[in-house]
């Protein structure tokens, strides 16, 4: 399914999904991992500023971002 | 777990000596629903007295005019008595149902009928009733293993044992024993309270007593059980009924049908009881009784099932009776 | 020179046989040691202090009086006074002590006062879903509109899925030990390699000093990627006290936190035309995975290649523990909702199930596999003997019914390094940072080992599960097989090469003309002309030689592949009465590639299917919808199915030509995506009606067959 999330190339540094652990092409994965993304700043599927946690919503515009 | 102090006496004069502390002494006999309650902070007991190594409240009698068991007879062994197995088949069913070879191992006959409740709610740490800053929780919260019937105060959760129903309708009598010494005979039927408050008791037996042990009349009779649950696997009933009587010529005689895990006690169902009474016991009287015993069943929001379920449980087990 | 393709058939002797698990005996000899199993002397118990509410404000946190108890060695804030709780478990604050009775009751010590609030917890209605939150694909509105109206044959159904969570054996935790500055971790993992990246910040240490060693696991199903904020607080304690520390979660916190599938909840209009092809699939679908997104599911599932089709995805953000990936995110919910609706569809036209899904394969990317699937799974179940029309059942309570499902996956290889070490004495070893979830990765990578270098299984010893080997790819996605199958594949060859070049002069051929096969190297097809693997190893002189592998492989053959279908088809019985569903049979029939054991690959459906009856008819979380709290995280009322309630299982791999040349291909997953729709479909087949929403527990069943007049 296309997925326009997939077109955020300036995602934060403790943005983490399953798939960044096992392929090259960490965005190839999206179409499975049925948004399971987690912060690596506290484990959670929200992020510190509570916010969903998501490729196309970590970008620079969150407080918490990070590069 | 708090630390405590842990007896185990030879002999039920010092058992009873050693609960003489006050509510703080527990009973401790297979453990198997007293650990866990425990662990989960529900009860913090200071000192714990063990019946394990007291001889004369274990084992079956049958040779008098009642079945004599033992409060610290195992349910493995209860039901695995060749008498018990002729004379109550309900109770068979009502044990082995419980289907894990450790719980019926270990869990006693005493303790199957002292057993707290296992309302989510209040294993969780709400308390008996449910309650959160003093709003109860249960009557707009997942109630659907809760009860359908007694639930008009403040107490939702079902009797969790699976013996209770079926010694009530067999006529029972609980005999325990307190700091006078003296035996005390209760009916099945009133052993089993309600609690209007949190500090209520659940059952007949005194701060200090113990049972010591349960005498059922030895009458043949037609008896069954039959039980609903969510799954074959270890698990706890939706729903039991059990149905006794006396067949008088192919007609049903002091008929009793009494309900389980839909009520705070063993649920006494006179109505279907009295649509059994004087009629042979077939589809049609099964089916009047089923419908009997629901009369009157106030479900909470989720648990309207439940009133299906007991109707569908009276019916079934008035048939296994009839062919018992 | 010996080349990485896989051996054809006729020179596979390990590879393909049904071989049971290396690690069989001491998993069930108990001597396996798993990170709950650590102890050391001296060592520390963690107990974590968690939020008791789905949504609350914290006033204050007060350790005095768990600080005072004698043989508490710390206790730490973890959040603080006006910090929000939005799910019930989050961690408050930890305690550490020198016994796990300490440290229980030090953690009972600890008094947390919360300002508590009202949380949202329902997610079965589309109107709690968050606006922002779209995925809506809508390629042109009035044509699907048009499409539906237009139907000869039409359905307008709901179907749902309730949260579940992980519920693995072995709960998440860890234990941290520190020597001589560094820092050694024993976890419950399925990512060796890259776990300790996760913990420099708390152990004040660069991952290079921290090291990693997961040799058994009890289940992670895709909750044990990261090292999680316990292992933080673990690796901290540990650095800060010096001692060695364990933490694992109590069960409770496990089921709260550590890992659930959303929900997922559907709107479906389908139509076909009236001889039972499909024409449109137009879905409104919702879930909440918590306070995260949970993605819209990707409907029609399989059947991509229907015409109209119009999606409407939300999210409905609850007070949960966070979704974490379960066992092939988002694929049961897409196909509960897919096959469900088909098979409603279906029924609508009057159509035998079976035929319709035959009838509409085209739509699926892999027709000719689905359509040899689903004959050999309808002939494993008697499905020709046992079939009738919806609801077509009989006299008496207790209706019996077939249900259908079929589900695909990727399943590529992931990247994986391996060293292969021959030794002049004739030994073996393979390592690899990979690690074993309990699915055979141990022994798979063993019997590729041995088959390359013609050697029994027994001769190779395999070294994986910590991260001082050759790093490999997390165990997710169904990529572990393909992954350590090529990297040491790859490993192996290269080393086999090396030793063939020391042999060949001996045997006076060249090198391609060499083989090594039943225990010697010989020329090819020659055993007369051969050597022993132990003479041969002999010729490597004083130094043992390492083939190093990967995937992608040194030389590029592609020894995985990816995209794999399946069929499930069950047998249950619905007592109508009371609501109970009984699984008869089921059966699944699955194509993975070239299967390397065909034992766990068995195994590997076997259980999925055993979770597939699990979450089909019994397993869902429970909260409160007042305080938030889940009220059955627990193993009691957290209902799993045991022996007594799967039923007799029957499993059918597709091997040989057209699956073997593939190559190899991931199977964690796929096997578990079908049962739930398999099953949901043979109740409706059964009974008469659909029961729109798993699991299908008797208050469910009664209530559908109530609605639709069918209740005995
Ligand atoms: C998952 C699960 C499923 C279960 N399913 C069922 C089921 O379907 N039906 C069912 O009935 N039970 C079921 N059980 C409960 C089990 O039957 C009880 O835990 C067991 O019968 C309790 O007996 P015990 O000897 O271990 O009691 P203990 O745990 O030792 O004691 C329980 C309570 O009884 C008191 N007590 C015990 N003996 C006496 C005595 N002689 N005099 C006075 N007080 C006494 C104790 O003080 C304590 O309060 C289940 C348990 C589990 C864990
Ligand atoms: S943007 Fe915020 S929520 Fe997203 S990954 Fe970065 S820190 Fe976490």
């Amino acid at each position: 399914m296309a997925n326009p999330a997939s077109d955020n190339l300036f995602t934060c540094k403790h943005l983490r999904s399953k798939e960044m652990y096992y392929q090259a092409d960490q965005r190839d994965g999206d179409q499975y991992s049925g948004g399971a993304y987690w912060c690596a700043k506290n484990h959670e599927s929200f992020g510190p500023d509570g916010g969903v946690v998501e490729r196309s919503e970590c970008t620079p515009d969150r407080t918490c971002f990070q590069e | 777990m708090k630390s405590f102090e842990y007896a185990a006496p030879q002999n039920l004069d010092d058992a009873i000596a050693l609960l003489a502390s006050g509510e703080a002494a527990f009973v401790l006999a297979g453990g198997t629903d007293l650990v866990t309650s425990m662990k989960q902070g529900i009860v913090s007991p200071a000192r714990l007295v063990s019946l394990k190594a007291i001889e004369e409240l274990k084992g079956v009698d049958t040779s008098g005019d009642t079945v004599k068991i033992g409060a610290m007879t195992s349910l493995a062994e209860l039901a695995s008595n060749e008498s018990v197995a002729k004379l109550y088949p309900s109770i068979v069913t009502a044990v082995n149902k419980i289907g894990s070879a450790q719980i019926v191992n270990m869990g006693t006959v005493g303790g199957d009928l002292c057993q707290y409740p296992r309302c989510w709610y209040y294993r969780n740490g709400f308390g008996l009733f449910g309650m959160e800053n003093g709003q109860p929780l249960i009557p707009d919260g997942e109630n659907k293993y809760h009860a359908i019937f007694g639930n008009d105060g403040p107490a939702k959760f079902v009797c969790a044992s699976s013996l209770g129903p079926a010694l009530v309708a067999l006529g029972a009598t609980v005999t325990v024993r307190g700091a006078d010494n003296q035996p005390r005979d209760i009916p099945a039927t009133e052993f089993f309270k309600t609690p209007q408050s949190p500090e209520d008791p659940l059952t007949a037996v005194a701060v200090g007593e113990v049972v010591t042990h349960v005498a059922i009349p030895a009458k043949a009779t037609k008896n069954a059980t039959y039980e609903i649950r969510e799954r074959e696997g270890l698990d706890w009933p939706l729903v039991t009924a059990t149905v006794v009587y006396t067949d008088n010529g192919g007609k049903a005689q002091d008929a009793r049908v009494v309900l389980g895990h839909v009520a705070p006690v063993p649920w006494i169902a006179t109505g279907a009881a009295a649509a059994l009474e004087g009629k042979a016991v077939d589809e049609s009287s099964a089916l009047e009784a089923g419908a009997a015993a629901v009369e009157g069943a106030t479900p909470l929001s989720k648990n309207g099932f439940k009133v299906q379920l007991a109707k569908v449980a009276v019916k079934r087990a008035a048939l296994a009776a009839a062919q018992a | 020179m010996a080349k990485n393709a896989w051996p054809a058939a006729d020179k596979r002797d390990l590879i393909g046989e049904r071989i049971s698990r290396l690690d069989g005996p001491v998993k069930a000899t108990g001597h396996a040691k798993y990170a709950y199993d650590m102890n050391r002397p001296g060592m520390l118990y963690v107990r974590l202090v968690w939020a008791p509410y789905g949504a609350a404000k914290i006033q204050s946190i007060d350790t005095s009086a768990a600080k005072a108890i004698k043989g508490v060695a710390g206790v730490w804030n973890e959040m603080n006074e006006g910090d929000e709780i939005v799910h019930a478990g989050q961690i408050v604050a930890t305690v550490a002590a020198t016994s796990e009775e300490i440290a229980q009751e030090a953690w009972r010590a600890v008094k947390v006062a919360y300002e508590v609030k009202q949380p949202q917890m329902n997610d079965t209605v589309l109107e709690n879903a968050d606006e922002k939150e779209q995925r809506d694909e809508i390629p042109d509105a009035a044509t699907v509109d048009k499409a539906y109206a237009d139907a000869e044959v039409k359905i307008d159904g709901h179907y749902g899925l309730a949260p579940i969570t992980h519920c693995c054996m072995e709960a998440h935790g860890q234990f941290a030990e520190m020597k001589d500055g560094d820092q050694y971790i024993w976890p419950s993992t399925q990512n060796v390699s890259a776990y300790a990246a996760g913990l420099t910040d708390a152990a004040g240490l660069p991952a290079s000093q921290i090291h990693v060693d997961c040799q058994y696991m009890g289940g992670g199903f895709g909750s044990k990627f990261s090292s999680d904020q316990w292992g933080a607080i673990c690796s901290r304690i540990s650095k800060e006290t010096g001692k060695p520390v364990k933490l694992m979660l109590e069960r409770d916190q496990e089921l709260m936190v550590a890992g659930a599938r959303p929900s997922a909840f559907a709107n479906v209009k389908a139509g076909a035309t009236k001889d039972g092809k499909i024409t449109v699939f137009d879905s409104t679908c919702w879930g909440s995975g918590g306070m995260g997104t949970s993605r819209g599911l990707g409907v029609p599932y399989v059947f991509g290649n229907v015409p109209n089709i119009r999606r409407v995805a939300r999210n409905v953000r609850t007070n949960r523990g966070s979704q974490r990936a379960w066992r092939a995110p988002g694929h049961p919910q897409a196909c509960l909702v897919t096959m469900a609706a088909l098979d409603d569809l279906a029924a609508a036209a009057n159509m035998d199930a079976l035929e319709f899904f035959l009838k509409n394969l085209d739509l699926t990317e892999r027709p000719d596999v689905y359509r040899e699937e689903l004959q050999i799974a309808a002939d494993m179940i008697g499905y020709k003997e046992k079939a009738h029309l919806r609801g077509d059942s009989g006299d008496g309570p207790v209706k019996r019914g077939l249900g259908i499902s079929i589900h695909m996956w990727g399943g590529g290889g992931h990247k994986s390094e391996c060293n292969c070490t021959i030794n002049p004495d004739g030994s073996v070893s393979v390592a690899l940072g990979t690690q074993d979830l309990g699915t055979g990765t141990r022994t798979v990578v063993g019997i590729v080992t041995a088959e390359t270098l013609g050697l029994p299984l027994k001769r190779v010893q395999v070294n994986i599960g910590k991260d001082q080997y050759p790093p490999s790819g997390a165990s997710g996605g169904s990529t572990t097989v393909g992954g350590v199958s090529s990297s040491s594949r790859d490993a192996a060859t290269n080393a086999l090469n090396m030793l063939l070049e020391k042999v060949a002069p001996s045997l006076g051929v060249p090198v391609d003309q060499l083989e090594a096969w039943d225990g010697k190297i010989q020329v090819i097809g020659d055993p007369s002309k051969s050597v022993t693997w132990e003479k041969a190893c002999s010729m490597l002189g004083q130094i043992p030689i390492t083939g190093k592998g990967s995937k992608p492989t040194s030389d590029g053959t592609e020894l995985d592949n990816s995209g794999v279908g399946g069929v499930q088809m069950a047998d249950v019985s619905v007592d109508t009465e009371t609501g109970r569903v009984t699984i008869n049979e089921f059966v699944a029939v699955q194509d993975c590639g070239l299967i390397i054991d065909l034992k766990t690959a068995e195994s590997q459906v076997y259980g999925a299917m055993i979770m597939g009856v699990t979450y089909a008819l019994y397993e869902e979380a429970i909260y409160d919808p007042i305080t938030g709290r889940m009220l059955n995280a627990d193993m009691e009322f957290y209902r799993l199915a045991g022996l007594a309630d799967v039923g007799t299982l029957k499993v059918h791999m597709m091997t040989g030509p057209g699956y073997d040349e593939r190559g190899v291909i991931g199977l964690g997953e796929p096997p578990v995506i079908s049962p739930g729709a398999a099953i949901s479909n043979a109740v409706a087949n059964a009974c008469g009606v659909r029961v729109p929403t798993l699991p299908l527990t008797p208050d469910r069943v009664i209530a559908a067959l109530e609605q639709g007049g069918k209740l005995a």
